[in-house]
């Protein structure tokens, strides 16, 4: 089970939303350096940024942060919000990431999804599905983009994509438990599929359940900057196969 | 020369390798003039049906498309957008062909939606299945159908019998991926490219 830490950054800094709502940022006081490195020194292996600046304007704003989180730790990082071309995701993993994460774009323009999986191979793309009410949401959460999560993942398996994260938004810095169900029907429908769990993981015993359905990994966010789950725990648990 | 419809849906890339394999050289392309006079013209798409129509809209594809005379293939969202209407966010389509393309109801126990994998097709009525034996098998990745009907020149059981390939005139359409689907899949892209 691969535990995903979350640092979602406005203008430089961390900071959580809640269900996504950009008018009730919380910010943590650490500089998300620092934050990373937390991580890193805990053992803890990935690393998920988003970059809420560019979801919401559609054009990355914090490629610097993710530059210097990259050259001063060993994470392996995923970074999106605001990707729209293939010079975008060049720019991205010019800065060091590994992979890039897609959302809107992925939603409104299949064909591109399609082309960066052939040029940068589809262990390179993450592919995001905000989810409200089992309807996809872009933009920042803040559009319909008219298509079911099942509908849209089917779209992204035959287009050749399989890493596929879901975040359910009435759940997201909730810390009142992950949708555990929608995740369960997912794995059915898609069983072949690397499928990463997020939104309102808080306890090991999320974590735990979303192993035992199957996902293969945990993004979290607010529960540890909240220190509802030690990140010495979570290393021992990401370690675990 | 043939053309491979460019718009923002999809498995324009896929179904282009895959001619390549077969030999065939191919154009992708949203330029009107080349599509109206490519000798074949493939319609792939993988997508929502909604923001498909719109792209092709926006590049005045809509109407090259109707007015083609050439042998067309629509394959997967490219077939769906031929028919009349889709249930996907109540979209307009081509109108094309006289079909309604339906949401699969997942309330049947033991059927997943969407049909991700293999299944078979069957009724041939289309020199598309020349040298292909009954039941064929061929891959499947949709949530929506086109409906039984007329223009069905093969079907598939899957929740209720629907069109896996439909024809009229010199438009032809299958839902399934040709490109993935292995020898049936490679025939039906050979029958399509010797049509006259």
């Amino acid at each position: 089970m691969q535990i995903i830490p979350a640092i979602d950054i406005i203008d430089g800094k961390c900071v959580r939303l809640s269900k996504g709502d950009y008018s009730k940022p919380v910010f943590y006081d650490d500089d998300p350096l620092e934050v990373a490195k937390r991580f890193n020194d805990s053992g803890l292996e990935r690393l998920h940024i988003v970059d809420l600046d560019g979801a919401k304007t559609g054009s990355i704003k914090n490629l610097k942060t993710l530059e210097n989180i990259s050259y001063h730790t060993g994470l392996k990082i995923d970074f999106g919000g605001g990707i729209k071309t293939i010079d975008d995701v060049s720019r991205v993993f010019d800065a060091g990431a590994s992979m890039v994460t897609l959302g809107s774009i992925a939603a409104k323009d299949p064909s591109l999804v399609e082309e960066w999986i052939m040029e940068f191979g589809a262990d390179s793309i993450l592919i995001g599905a905000d989810v409200l009410n089992e309807n996809i949401k872009i933009s920042g959460w803040l559009e319909d983009a008219g298509v079911t999560i099942f509908d849209f993942i089917g779209n992204m398996v035959a287009l050749g994509a399989y890493n596929i994260f879901g975040t359910d938004i009435s759940k997201d810095g909730m810390m009142e438990g992950p949708s555990i169900d929608l995740y369960k029907r997912i794995l059915a429908a898609f069983p072949d599929i690397n499928f990463i769990a997020s939104g309102g993981i808080t306890s090991f015993e999320d974590v735990i359940a979303l192993k035992l359905i199957g996902c293969k990994g945990a993004i979290i966010g607010k529960a540890i900057y909240e220190k509802k789950m030690s990140l010495s725990q979570l290393s021992i648990i990401n370690s675990q196969k | 020369m043939i053309a491979i419809i460019k718009y923002n849906a999809g498995n324009v890339l896929s179904v282009q390798y895959a001619l390549k394999r077969l030999g065939f050289d191919t154009v992708v392309t949203d330029d009107h003039r080349e599509i109206k006079n490519a000798d074949k013209v493939i319609f792939p798409g993988v997508g929502n049906a909604n923001s498909a129509m719109l792209s092709l809209r926006e590049k005045g594809l809509d109407r090259v498309i109707k007015e083609l005379t050439q042998p067309v293939l629509g394959i997967c969202v490219g077939m769906q957008l031929l028919c009349n209407h889709s249930e996907e966010n109540e979209t307009e389509c081509l109108g094309i062909v006289d079909l309604e393309v339906k949401k699969f109801s997942s309330e049947k126990l033991n059927y997943k939606v969407p049909q991700i994998g293999w299944n078979t097709i069957s009724n041939y009525k289309s020199e598309l299945f020349n040298g292909i034996k009954e039941s064929a098998f061929v891959y499947y990745v949709h949530s929506y159908y086109a409906e039984f009907g007329k223009n069905t020149v093969a079907s598939t059981d899957y929740i209720l019998k629907y069109s896996a390939v439909i024809q009229k005139n010199n438009f032809y359409g299958v839902q399934f991926h040709a490109e993935k689907s292995a020898e049936a899949g490679d025939r039906i892209l050979l029958n399509f490219l010797k049509l006259k």
